[in-house]
C-alpha cells in the first residue's frame, strides 16, 4: 500500500506542479479582453459621468473626448441585463462622485423575456461576472466556476490552450469596435438582431410577449439607489439604424406603445429623465458610424456621447 | 452517483480507504452498503427492485440446489426467470408493447386505446437482472453452486463497480473474488488507476466533446443536411464508443483498486476486420451472455444453415430490443444480425481478403462504415429520423468542395476546433491500434518507468484541461 500511496502522491504533485505553471503561462501569454471585463480591475474613483446597460451601453459610450475635464467610466458589458446593471452599480456606488451622472441604457428588449437564468446562453455569458463581482452578486453561483474563471481559466481554453500558449493572444475589441457597418449585409443583419431582442426567449407559448417584473423592478432600483446616494440618474435608448427599426415596426407594430408605455410609467413615477435616441435623425441613416444594425462603432459612441453629455449639461 | 462527478471523487477514496482498513470477511458489508448507497443516489426507491431481484434470484438457486426432482426444478427456474424479467418487462417495455399492440389493432381497424404508465426506467435494470439470470441459469445447469450467503451474494449483483453500467458479471468470475481474502497488491492497484485515468480521458474528453455536437444535430435534424449528418453520425459512432468502453475502464479500474478483476468489456472494436470480429470485441459481456443463454440454447451453431441463421438474427433482435424499448434498436440488431449471417454466406471470398494486408485493412475500413451505418437506426429517435438522415447525407455531394465546408460551417467547426477534435480522436485511434492484440498499459508502457511516466502525465494533463467543465454527462449506456 505504501508504494502505491507514494506513487500516487508523486504523480498528483507532478500533475499539479504542471497544471498550474500551463496556468501561469497561459495567463502571460493571453492579453485579450473579449469580455471587456479587465476595465474592473481599475475603476476609478469620483466618477463623474458613468453609464451602466448591455453591449448597447457598452459599444455607445465613448468617453476618450471627456477624459481630461471628467472622470467617466462604462460599467456596461454585452448581454447586461438590468437586474446586473443593479448588481455593479450596488458593488461600485462608492466610486460615484456627489452628483455623479449615470445614463441608463433601455434597449428594446430590456423588459422582455423569460428569467435571465432560464436562458440559453445565461451559464455561459454569467461567467464574466466571476471576473469583479463578489459570489453573493452573482446569479447562479458555482464555486466552480468561480476557480475556472478566475484562477484556472486554462482549464475552459479547450482549443485555444495551444494556440494561445504558442502564439499569445492580444484583445482585438478596438479593431471589432471600429468597423463599419457599411462592409455587412444590414438587412440579415437587423433581421437576426429582431430575433434575438424580441423573439427567442421573449414570447410565451402563445406569442406573447412576457413582461419580465424582475427586469422592470431593477430598473426602478437602479434610480432609487442613484438618488440615494446624490447621483443623476438618465434613461436612455441608444441610436439604431434604419433597417433594425423597421424590422420591429413591421414585425410588431404594437411593440413601441407596449415598450413606450413601461418608460413612460418608469419616468413618471420616478421622476427621472428619458433621452429617446433610437431613431435620432443625426444617426438613424449613418451607417458609417454603426459597427452593426444595433450598435454604434467607436466614432459614432464619440459623437454621440458628446451629445448627450451636450444636452444633459445644457439641461 | 456518476463516476465523472465530484461526489464519486469524495465517495471511492473513503470505501477504498474503509475496505483495506477492514478484516477481510467483514468487507462484503461494506462492499454491499457502499454499492446500495451508490446506487440510491439516482432514486432510493428503486433499491426496493434490485432487492427484490436479489431475493427471488438467491432462493430460487437455493431451491434449485434443495430440490432432487428435475422437473421440479425447471418450474423454480421458469417461476425465478419469469418474475425477475417481469419486473425488467414492466419498467422497461410495457409501455413500448401496450402502444405497438394498439397501433396493431388500428391497422385492423380494431380501436384500442394504449394503456401507459408513467415509470422513470431504473438505472441500470437490465444489467443487474442479466446477472441475476445467469446466476440462477447456471445453477439450474450445474456449473455453479447456489450461494448460501445472502449478503454476499447481493454484493455480488449490486457490486457498485458494475452496477449500472456493466459489465455484466458471471457468477464464476466475480462471486468467489467478493469471498476471497484480498491483500493490497500496488501493481495492481496502479494498474487499476490506470484504467481508470484511460477511462476518464475517454469520457470526460472524447464523448463529452462529441456529445455536445452529436446531440445538437440529433435534437434538429431538420436544420442540418449532407456532410453535417455524416460527421454527427461519425461522431456518435466515437462518442458511443468512448462512452461506454470508457465506463467500463473506470469500472475494471476501480474494481482493481479493491483487487477485483471484472472482464474486459471492450477491445479496439473499430479495428474489426468483420462484424463477428467487430461482436468479440464490443460489449463483450453482453456478447457472450447472449451467445451462451439465448444463442446456445436455442441450438447455436449444432443445426443446419438456415437454422443457425434465424437462432443468429433471433439473438440479435433481442440483443437489440435489450438496449431499448423501441423498434429502432431492434433494427439496429437486426441490421448486424443480417450483415453477420450474410458474412457467413460470404465467408469464403471474405477469408481470401482477409489473407493479404491491404483487404483486411479494407474489410476493417468496410465493417466500420458499416457500423456507423446501423449506428444510425440505434440513435435516431425514429425510424423518420433514421430516414432523414440516410436520405440527406449525400444531399449537395456533386459538388464535393462545398458539400463538405456547408457540413463544416452547419456544424460551427472551425480549423482550430477540427484540429483539437482529430487530434483528440488520434490518440483514442492509436491506443486502440496498439492494444487490439495485447494490453498496452501493461505490457508495453509498464515495462518503462520513464515512458511510463510521460505517458500518463500527457494523459492526466488532457484529462485536466480538456475534459469538459461545468457538466457531469451522464453515460449513454445508463438508460439501457
Amino acid at each position: 500500500m505504501k508504494k502505491f500511496l507514494k506513487q500516487l502522491a508523486l504523480y498528483t504533485i507532478l500533475l499539479s506542479i504542471l497544471v498550474f505553471s500551463i496556468n501561469r503561462w497561459y495567463l502571460f501569454m493571453d492579453k485579450s479582453d473579449d469580455n471587456w471585463t479587465n476595465k474592473f480591475m481599475s475603476v476609478p474613483e469620483n466618477i463623474q459621468i458613468c453609464n451602466l446597460g448591455s453591449s448597447h451601453g457598452l459599444y455607445s459610450f465613448n468617453y476618450e473626448d471627456l477624459e481630461n475635464d471628467f472622470t467617466c467610466f462604462n460599467f456596461a458589458l454585452a448581454s447586461q441585463s438590468l437586474s446586473y446593471d443593479l448588481r455593479i452599480l450596488q458593488q461600485y456606488q462608492n466610486h460615484l462622485a456627489e452628483g455623479c451622472i449615470v445614463f441608463i441604457p433601455v434597449s428594446y428588449f430590456s423588459f422582455f423575456g423569460i428569467d435571465e437564468t432560464e436562458e440559453a446562453e445565461f451559464l455561459s455569458k454569467n461567467k464574466q461576472y466571476y471576473d469583479f463581482l463578489p459570489p453573493g452578486k452573482i446569479k447562479a453561483y458555482d464555486l466552480s466556476t468561480h476557480i475556472f474563471e478566475r484562477f484556472l481559466p486554462a482549464l475552459t481554453a479547450y482549443e485555444t490552450l495551444p494556440a494561445v500558449l504558442f502564439g499569445g493572444r492580444t484583445s482585438s475589441n478596438d479593431e471589432i469596435w471600429s468597423r463599419s457597418a457599411q462592409t455587412i449585409d444590414i438587412p440579415s443583419d437587423a433581421a437576426q438582431a429582431y430575433a434575438r431582442h424580441l423573439v427567442n426567449e421573449k414570447l410565451d407559448g402563445e406569442g406573447k410577449r412576457i413582461h419580465n417584473k424582475e427586469e422592470i423592478h431593477a430598473l426602478y432600483q437602479i434610480i432609487a439607489l442613484c438618488q440615494e446616494i446624490g447621483a443623476v440618474p438618465i434613461l436612455v435608448t441608444t441610436p439604431y439604424l434604419r433597417e433594425y427599426l423597421d424590422e420591429v415596426n413591421t414585425n410588431v407594430p404594437d411593440f413601441a406603445e407596449d415598450f413606450y408605455g413601461i418608460i413612460d410609467q418608469v419616468t413618471a413615477e420616478t421622476k427621472t429623465p428619458y433621452c429617446n435616441e433610437a431613431s435620432s435623425p443625426d444617426f438613424i441613416d449613418r451607417k458609417d458610424l454603426f459597427m452593426n444594425a444595433d450598435h454604434l462603432n467607436k466614432e459614432g459612441a464619440r459623437l454621440f456621447t458628446q451629445k448627450i453629455v451636450f444636452n444633459v449639461s445644457a439641461d | 452517483m456518476l463516476f465523472n462527478s465530484m461526489a464519486f471523487m469524495l465517495f471511492f477514496p473513503l470505501v477504498f480507504s474503509i475496505y483495506w482498513l477492514m478484516p477481510h470477511h467483514t468487507r462484503w458489508f461494506l462492499l454491499l452498503c457502499a454499492s446500495y448507497y451508490f446506487y440510491m443516489s439516482w432514486k432510493p426507491a428503486y433499491i426496493v427492485l434490485i432487492l427484490f431481484t436479489t431475493f427471488i434470484s438467491y432462493a430460487a438457486a437455493r431451491l434449485i440446489e434443495r430440490e432432487p426432482l428435475r422437473k421440479k426444478q425447471r418450474w423454480i427456474l421458469i417461476t425465478a426467470l419469469v418474475l425477475c424479467i417481469g419486473i425488467l418487462f414492466f419498467y422497461k417495455y410495457f409501455n413500448f408493447f401496450s402502444i405497438t399492440l394498439s397501433t396493431l389493432a388500428s391497422l385492423f381497424l380494431i380501436p384500442v386505446h394504449p394503456v401507459t404508465v408513467k415509470l422513470l426506467l431504473p438505472v441500470g435494470i437490465s444489467f443487474y437482472t442479466f446477472q441475476t439470470l445467469s446466476y440462477v441459469i447456471d445453477v439450474y445447469r450445474g456449473t455453479v453452486k447456489a450461494e448460501r450467503h445472502f449478503g454476499i451474494y447481493a454484493a455480488f449483483i449490486s457490486f457498485f463497480p458494475q452496477l449500472v453500467a456493466g459489465p455484466i458479471e458471471r457468477t464464476g468470475n466475480l462471486l468467489p473474488q467478493i469471498k476471497a481474502r484480498h491483500t493490497f497488491d500496488a501493481n495492481r492497484g496502479i494498474c487499476g488507476a490506470k484504467m481508470m485515468l484511460w477511462g476518464y480521458f475517454k469520457k470526460m474528453v472524447i464523448a463529452d466533446l462529441l456529445a455536445g455536437i452529436v446531440d445538437a444535430v440529433f435534437a434538429n435534424l431538420c436544420g442540418y443536411s449532407g456532410f453535417a449528418l455524416v460527421l454527427a453520425v461519425f461522431f456518435f459512432s466515437l462518442q458511443i464508443y468512448c462512452d461506454f468502453s470508457g465506463y467500463s475502464d473506470i469500472a475494471i479500474g476501480t474494481a482493481r483498486l479493491l483487487d477485483i478483476d471484472l472482464m474486459i468489456n471492450f477491445k479496439s472494436p473499430y479495428f474489426s476486420s468483420s462484424i463477428k470480429e467487430f461482436w468479440s470485441r464490443w460489449h463483450i459481456s453482453l456478447s457472450t451472455w447472449f451467445r451462451d443463454y439465448v444463442y446456445i440454447p436455442m441450438g447455436g451453431n449444432r443445426c443446419s444453415k438456415l437454422r443457425q441463421s434465424v437462432n443468429l438474427l433471433t439473438t440479435f433482435l433481442v440483443s437489440g430490443l435489450w438496449h431499448g424499448a423501441s423498434w429502432t434498436f431492434v433494427l439496429w440488431g437486426g441490421v448486424h444480425g443480417a450483415a453477420q449471417i450474410a458474412e457467413r454466406f460470404l465467408s469464403r471470398p471474405i477469408a481470401l481478403l482477409h489473407q493479404k494486408k491491404a483487404g483486411r485493412a479494407a474489410c476493417t475500413v468496410f465493417v466500420f462504415l458499416f457500423c456507423c451505418f446501423a449506428w444510425v437506426f440505434f440513435r435516431a429517435a425514429s425510424f423518420s429520423d433514421a430516414c432523414y438522415i440516410l436520405t440527406h447525407s449525400i444531399q449537395g455531394i456533386r459538388q464535393p468542395l462545398l458539400y463538405l465546408s456547408q457540413g463544416l460551417a452547419q456544424l460551427n467547426l472551425t480549423a482550430l476546433k477540427l484540429i483539437y477534435l482529430f487530434g483528440l480522436i488520434t490518440i483514442l485511434v492509436v491506443y486502440d491500434y496498439l492494444n487490439k492484440d495485447r494490453d498496452i498499459i501493461t505490457e508495453v508502457i509498464g515495462k518503462h518507468a520513464w515512458l511510463e511516466w510521460i505517458v500518463y502525465l500527457i494523459l492526466g494533463l488532457l484529462v485536466v484541461f480538456f475534459s469538459q467543465k461545468g457538466i457531469a454527462a451522464e453515460f449513454v449506456y445508463f438508460q439501457f
